[in-house]
């Protein structure tokens, strides 16, 4: 398979991905010890969380719709499909690295609420992660570290890679990958000017826009601006990816359109030309089924190290 | 096709910085790691080789793909499903094939079939150490169908298709060396979020939670097929004109169960019909995994219908289920009895319009288990209702049952579920009188060709 990029400093070993996963699953990054990554970026929700806007700490109830709690955070969980080919993390783009990037849930109230601090304190005095995290970092005299933590969820999400989907056959030359439909819905996607930001093979790309998606009533989010301070940024979010876009609904940084119909006719009025039912039917036929790829979902470990329960999916998890 | 081309030109330009298209082959070869056990017709039409050694004598023709068990059959096996192509036939010779890691099919209109001359001919065994509970099969394409293979002990779901058209399992064998143990996967013939599923001449025993599941698909044909020894023997959940018939379902905690559950996509559960199924003797101590919805299942349940709407339940032969023959419950109640479920408001949580006629019940509820136990009658009746309804009274049109008009009405008893974890279980709001529910409902049409 395709390796995905890495820096140099932390190439992806079996160990440390190993590890990485375990972390991602383990709810002893939470303050609650209940929430872990997973919480709201779910194999099973195409690693989102089925919300339009995710719960943290103090949820309840099983991940996936229906979850309730007093920490809603303020925009819609990103997939973390492809993430490795992503140069800008966030909807805003705040962190340009995975390892960056892993520190920010982690200490948002709203999420995980720890300091980095107290997790390696007990991380550290975990007999199976004190030796998990020296077989990852071997010949580092303290492997368990907030630098080590940070790169083995980053070596971890690195291997979350989409690329078998019946559009990725089809271009490989497999004329019968995609349906009549669906290549008409390719066709059309390119045509009126989707592929242009949703770019392939990837089907995003870093760049920043206001969709003119409704703004949630009570919330205040500047977008991009608040990176950049720039006000031509004001309300503006990264083209996010399209590739198992049918799993990651609801849609737009604030989860404020549930179905990928509605998502596709709230894009279709801003293509260079109308599009009408049949067309907008076909477009969402090779978005639905044409970039649909989860052949390389994670594992979900039964048990992790701290002995803390994994979270749950509602029923849909693999039992 | 010009615009084909315009696309692949630009998957390629921006592939040379991010290689996302590496690992889709675009030749015919199979990557082989045991010589002649792998070999592949170039022109991908019918081919009648010894693809399976001359010993073997097995007809391999239509065959796109041959594979044989051998060494590393994990990689060799998936590799041939990575470079299959639309329409093929991947064939596998008779042996058992070692599989210790969850397989994986995104290729459209693909077929995997055993070529022994019987069912279990053709083994995959996931008895090795796989590292976590996850599938072990995961198809997510159009027009997927296998037969003729036995899968034999899945530590997770077995066969796996999900959000795909016209999934087809057909002659498969599923079981686990230990017989019926928590430890077995939940669920074996797994089609969730599909449309048009057929599962047909199957026999699966021992899963963890349903033998044959279908859920939150439109439309489904269950047919000719044994389920036995497992928790549920087959579910509809949350799924749309799903039809059963010509089952046998024997030896599960429950027999047949049509379930409408919160916190999934979908928010319905209509249109089940269960019909010329033999349900008999699901007798066996419920095993599932306590914190699932399904460990609350009472054992000795011939049919469980929890919250689906226009379920019908006709011309089945349902015998000797110690609790009941057929329980029909409120999701609400349900959830009551897991703890941490939580009611999703974007579901009906009431079974209406449920329609049980015509089926031949005989000694039923002679043992009745668990909740359906403490109610203290014996035997118990051979249809059970919560009557739970939005309008409170039970045989209003929000909330209909009907046990049909022609005799022999079943037995009957509406054991006020909204009272059942009362100290006395409600038992003032009891009714076994059927005249109220001696009605006809509309039937189902038969998808069946």
């Amino acid at each position: 398979m395709a390796r995905a990029p890495e820096p140099a400093d932390n190439p992806g070993t079996p160990a440390k991905i190993e590890l990485g996963e375990l972390l991602f699953y383990d709810p002893i990054l939470s303050t609650d010890k209940a929430v872990a990554c997973v919480t709201c970026h779910s194999e099973i929700w195409g690693m989102s969380d089925g919300l339009a806007l995710s719960i943290g700490i103090g949820g309840t109830g099983p991940v996936g719709p229906g979850r309730e709690g007093p920490t809603v955070t303020r925009r819609n969980a990103a997939t973390l499909w492809n993430v490795a080919y992503r140069p800008l993390l966030f909807a805003d783009g705040r962190s340009a690295s995975l390892e960056e990037q892993a520190l920010d849930p982690l200490d948002e109230p709203k999420e995980l609420g720890r300091e980095p601090a107290a997790v390696i304190a007990d991380l550290a005095a975990n007999a199976e992660y004190s030796m998990l995290f020296g077989a990852a970092f071997p010949g580092d005299p303290a492997p368990v570290s907030v630098q080590n933590l940070q790169r083995a969820l980053a070596a971890f999400e690195r291997t979350l890679v989409t690329d078998r989907s019946p559009y990725d056959q089809y271009v490989a030359g497999d004329a019968g990958a995609l349906s009549a439909r669906a290549q008409r819905g390719m066709n059309l996607f390119a045509e009126v000017g989707c592929a242009g930001c949703h770019a392939p093979p990837l089907f995003e790309s870093p760049r920043f826009f206001d969709r003119g998606v409704a703004p949630i009533a009570g919330l205040v989010d500047d977008g991009r601006e608040e990176v950049t301070h720039d006000p031509a940024d004001h309300a503006a979010f990264r083209v996010p990816t399209l590739r198992n876009v049918r799993e990651t609904g609801p849609y737009f940084h604030s989860g404020a359109v549930d179905t990928l119909d509605d998502a596709v006719r709230h894009e279709a009025a801003r293509a260079s030309r109308s599009l009408d039912d049949d067309e907008i039917a076909d477009i969402v036929a090779f978005l639905d089924k044409g970039l649909t790829d989860p052949s390389r979902s994670p594992t979900r470990p039964k048990i992790v190290p701290s002995g803390l329960p994994v979270p749950l999916d509602g029923f849909r998890i693999p039992r | 096709m010009r615009k084909r081309l315009l696309f692949a030109t630009t998957s390629a330009a921006l592939a040379a910085g991010s290689i996302l298209l590496a690992g889709c082959g675009s030749d015919n070869t199979t990557g082989g790691g045991g010589g002649s056990s792998t070999s592949t017709s170039s022109s991908g039409t019918s081919m009648t080789t010894d693809g399976c050694g001359a010993e073997a004598k097995v007809d391999t023709t239509g065959c796109t793909t041959v594979v044989a068990p051998g060494s590393d059959d994990t990689t060799r096996l998936q590799t041939a499903l990575i470079e299959t192509k639309s329409g093929s036939t991947v064939c596998l010779c008779p042996g058992t094939f070692k599989l210790d890691k969850q397989l994986s099919l995104t290729v459209p209109n693909v077929t995997v079939k055993g070529v022994g001359a019987a069912i279990e001919d053709t083994v995959l065994d996931f008895s090795g150490d796989l590292k976590g509970g996850n599938d072990t099969m995961l198809v997510t394409s159009d027009g997927f169908t296998i037969e003729n293979l036995w899968v034999k002990n899945t530590p997770g779901n077995g066969v796996v298709v999900r959000q795909a058209d016209k999934p087809t399992f057909r002659k498969l064998k599923v079981s686990w060396d230990g017989g019926s143990k928590p430890s077995n996967g939940a669920y074996s013939i797994y089609p969730a979020e599909c449309t048009n599923v057929l599962v047909e001449d199957c026999d699966v025993e021992g899963a963890s939670d349903a033998a044959i599941y279908v859920g939150q698909s439109m439309g489904a044909i269950v047919r000719r097929n044994k389920a036995h020894g497992s928790v549920l023997g087959i579910e509809f959940e949350n799924t749309t004109n799903g039809e059963a018939y010509d089952n046998e379902c024997w030896d599960n905690t429950a027999g047949f169960a049509v379930f409408l559950l919160g916190n999934l996509d979908k928010k319905t559960a209509e249109k089940t019909l269960l019909r010329d199924n033999n349900v008999h003797d699901n007798n066996r101590p419920n095993f599932g995994d306590p914190a699932t919805i399904v460990a609350s299942v009472p054992n000795g349940t011939g049919i469980i219908v929890v919250g689906a709407d226009d379920t019908e339940i006709r011309n089945n032969i349902i015998k000797n289920n110690k609790s009941v023959g057929v329980l029909v419950l409120d999701y609400q109640l349900m959830a009551q009895l897991v703890p941490g479920t939580n009611i999703d408001p974007k579901v009906d949580p009431d079974p209406e319009r449920t329609s049980i006629h015509d089926n031949t019940f005989e000694n039923n509820g002679m043992e009745p288990q668990s909740l359906l136990g403490q109610i203290g009658v014996k035997p118990l009746e051979n249809v059970l209702w919560d009557g739970i309804s939005k309008s409170g009274v039970a045989a209003s049109n929000d909330a209909k049952l009907c046990l049909g008009t022609k005799a022999p009405i079943p037995s009957f008893r509406m054991f006020a579920g909204d009272h059942l974890l009362d100290a006395d279980m409600g038992k003032m709001y009891h009714s076994t009188v059927t005249k109220p529910y001696e009605c006809d409902l509309p039937p189902l049409p038969s998808s069946a060709p």
